[in-house]
């Protein structure tokens, strides 16, 4: 029995996430931006989710490691794939 | 000197804010925005013919993983909006208390950091000054309300089986998800539901999507986000089982003395048809973000709901409901094109007469519309109010849950709907309309437009639950099913309500609205029944034209070339 998927394909596909999650985002803008808000809006109490540790860093840090996670897990299944099917091949060749 | 109230900001602190930070806090929001939309573009679909336990995990990983990036986006865009709205409310505020100043200036004054007026030469002066500072400051307060809404999409945090900890090992085909999978709750209505969705971390609202798309698809008063993307996930598995049952039926005919109708292949050519249908209008590539809001299979034919943008944000709705014959494979491309160009023309008309808050278009198959083969059919035939009531209720459930979900989930204000009823759809809506105003229930329907109406099934206007002034009627020249008049009462007849103009008439912005003919010519762009129905749908009812007779009176008569031939 041979793979119906294409591990090329997939491996391909678990890189090119694993590349994008890699990828940085301007967190490090986002956050000293969002953390000169209170000094540039003197007077107003500004919401929550914008002060403190800067949640919405934390958020794309999270956004950015999923990707990169499943770009790793699709990779370690194509390459176990591509294992199971030369095993296949192999005994496929010594049946015949 | 008066001391404005403690709980407005001091003129020192508005003259001590930034503008440009804010902005540049939006510009930094917008280009990760971006960045994440760039990202999500290059997470391409996973490989076909990966079938078996680990390409469908991995398959709903990938749903779940998409959907998260998805929100996130959405949720910087809102940020960067909001960032830029305050800001342009900060200028706003500081241009008025520059103004404030310089009046004060002229007049020889000052003003204090803590709003006071003093050393005026000019004592008319002050109580000027002194309002422009208070709205200043009051416009710089409200400036930063807006950030309020929007909030961080909350992660559910690192925990076995959470989006944050991805599998170990070849990982895929253990299911790791199922683990912290939550459930949905039976017998919520759509406000309880609503609550609930929206008290699940992102992550979790997104697994229950990718895992759970029947039951999300069903549970009515989740954001419209929610219901699209599980939707098009059921679309995705009912085209290809679509298409295998298809295949095999015809195989199977092929080889069967059995005359090829008696086998179903009608129904599932009808079948294959109404999900290609749909498919192609979610795939158009015209500007617009549509959502699959409602998709049902149960039936004998596919039911649907596509709007033509964002639900979640629209600030007004426009919703289409057809008549008889009506079929996804026979009618949703058109009506989608019409109903599309309808709206674009509503939210024109709102930028420039109204709010700007915009208009989104429903087209709204939602419902089994009689058929021509059921004719005979007491209980589906288009002589019958049993398809409409049912179908009413149908309506009242769609409305009910869009209502609920931005109330409760997104945190916007119910939208306006105004109801653009055709046909036998006239009668859907009267009947949803009706048992509404029997049962005293509100709706979210703030106007209703009979179109080529056979009747909606009440007597009187009245009989509605709304107001005289929120009920329009159109009876297009060469179109006999309005003479009907076979439910109840002829709207065209009724005393008190709006009957719109449907003849070539100059239109408010200058252009020339074309008349209509027949039955299917009321949203056809560039009418002047389509403005009409557009500007009703804006909020602007003011701006939709009235029918003129020619037997009205001799001054209205005149102005009408129709007339005057």
């Amino acid at each position: 029995m041979r793979l119906r998927v294409d591990v090329d394909e997939l491996l391909a596909l678990g890189g090119r996430w694993t590349q994008v999650g890699n990828a940085a985002t301007s967190t490090g803008l986002l956050r000293a931006a969002l953390g000169s808000l209170p000094a540039a809006l003197p007077g107003l109490t500004p919401p929550s989710d914008l002060v403190g540790p800067a949640p919405w860093v934390e958020v794309l840090q999270h956004w950015s490691r999923t990707v990169e996670g499943h770009g790793a897990a699709l990779s370690r299944a194509a390459t176990a794939y591509r294992a199971a099917d030369e095993v296949c091949r192999v005994a496929a060749t010594r049946l015949s | 000197m008066t001391h404005a109230p403690d709980s407005l900001p001091s003129v020192g602190q508005l003259r001590g804010a930034n503008p440009a930070q804010v902005r540049a806090a939006a510009s930094a929001a917008r280009s990760v925005q971006r960045q994440v939309e760039a990202q999500l573009r290059a997470l391409a679909r996973m490989p076909g013919g990966w079938e078996g336990p680990a390409g469908v995990e991995a398959t709903a990983r990938h749903a779940e993983v998409v959907l998260v990036g998805e929100v996130l986006e959405a949720a910087l865009g809102d940020l960067a909006t909001a960032l830029e709205g305050a800001a342009d409310g900060v200028d706003g505020a500081r241009r008025l208390l520059a103004h404030a100043e310089l009046t004060c200036g002229r007049a020889g004054g000052h003003l204090t950091d803590v709003g006071g007026v003093v050393g005026l030469l000019d004592p008319a002066v002050e109580p000027v000054v002194r309002a422009s500072a208070l709205e200043a400051r009051r416009r710089y307060a409200v400036a930063a309300l807006g950030l309020r809404r929007v909030q961080v999409p909350r992660w559910m945090m690192a925990s076995p089986g959470s989006l944050t900890a991805p599998p170990t090992g070849s990982g895929l085909g253990e299911a790791p998800m199922q683990t912290s999978l939550p459930t949905i709750p039976q017998h919520l209505d759509p406000q309880a539901m609503a609550s609930w969705f929206a008290e699940l971390p992102v992550t979790a609202q997104a697994v229950l999507v990718a895992r759970q798309p029947d039951t999300v698809a069903a549970a009515e008063g989740l954001p419209a986000w929610a219901h699209d993307a599980a939707n098009r996930l059921r679309l995705d598995r009912a085209i290809r089982d679509a298409d295998l049952a298809l295949q095999a039926a015809t195989t199977a005919a092929l080889s069967s003395p059995t005359p090829i109708d008696d086998l179903g292949l009608g129904a599932l050519r009808d079948r294959v048809a109404d999900l290609r249908a749909i498919a192609d209008v979610l795939d158009r590539q015209d500007g617009h973000d549509r959502q699959l809001l409602a998709f049902d299979l149960s039936g004998r034919r596919v039911l649907v709901a596509i709007s033509t943008g964002d639900i979640d944000r629209a600030g007004r709705l426009a919703v289409f409901v057809p008549g008889f014959t009506v079929t996804p494979a026979t009618h949703l491309r058109g009506y989608d094109t019409r109903v599309t160009a309808g709206s674009d023309l509503a939210s024109s008309i709102d930028r420039s007469w109204g709010t700007g808050e915009g208009v989104v278009g429903i087209t709204w198959l939602g419902y089994a519309a009689p058929q021509i083969d059921e004719v005979l059919d007491r209980s589906r035939s288009v002589a019958s109010r049993l398809p409409a009531e049912e179908g009413g209720q149908h309506l009242r459930a769609f409305l009910d849950g869009l209502a609920a979900s931005r109330e409760r989930s997104i945190g916007a204000s119910t939208p306006d709907v105004s109801i653009w009823a055709h046909s036998y759809g006239s009668l859907v809506a009267g009947s949803m309309l009706a048992a509404a105003a029997q049962r005293h229930e509100s709706t979210p329907v703030r106007a209703v437009v009979a179109l080529g109406s056979p009747g909606m099934g009440v007597s009187i206007p009245a009989q509605l639950g709304l107001r005289l002034d929120q009920i329009f009627v159109a009876e297009a020249e060469l179109d006999p099913i309005p003479e009907l008049g076979v439910f109840s009462s002829d709207p065209g007849h009724w005393a008190g309500v709006t009957q719109l103009e449907t003849e070539a008439r100059p239109l408010p912005d200058g252009s020339p609205g074309a008349a209509g003919r027949g039955h299917e010519s009321y949203l056809t762009p560039g009418s002047t029944s389509a403005w009409n129905l557009a500007a009703i749908a804006a909020g602007r009812p003011d701006l939709a034209l009235t029918r003129w007779r020619c037997d009205e009176p001799r001054v209205l008569r005149l102005r009408d070339p129709a007339c005057r031939a």
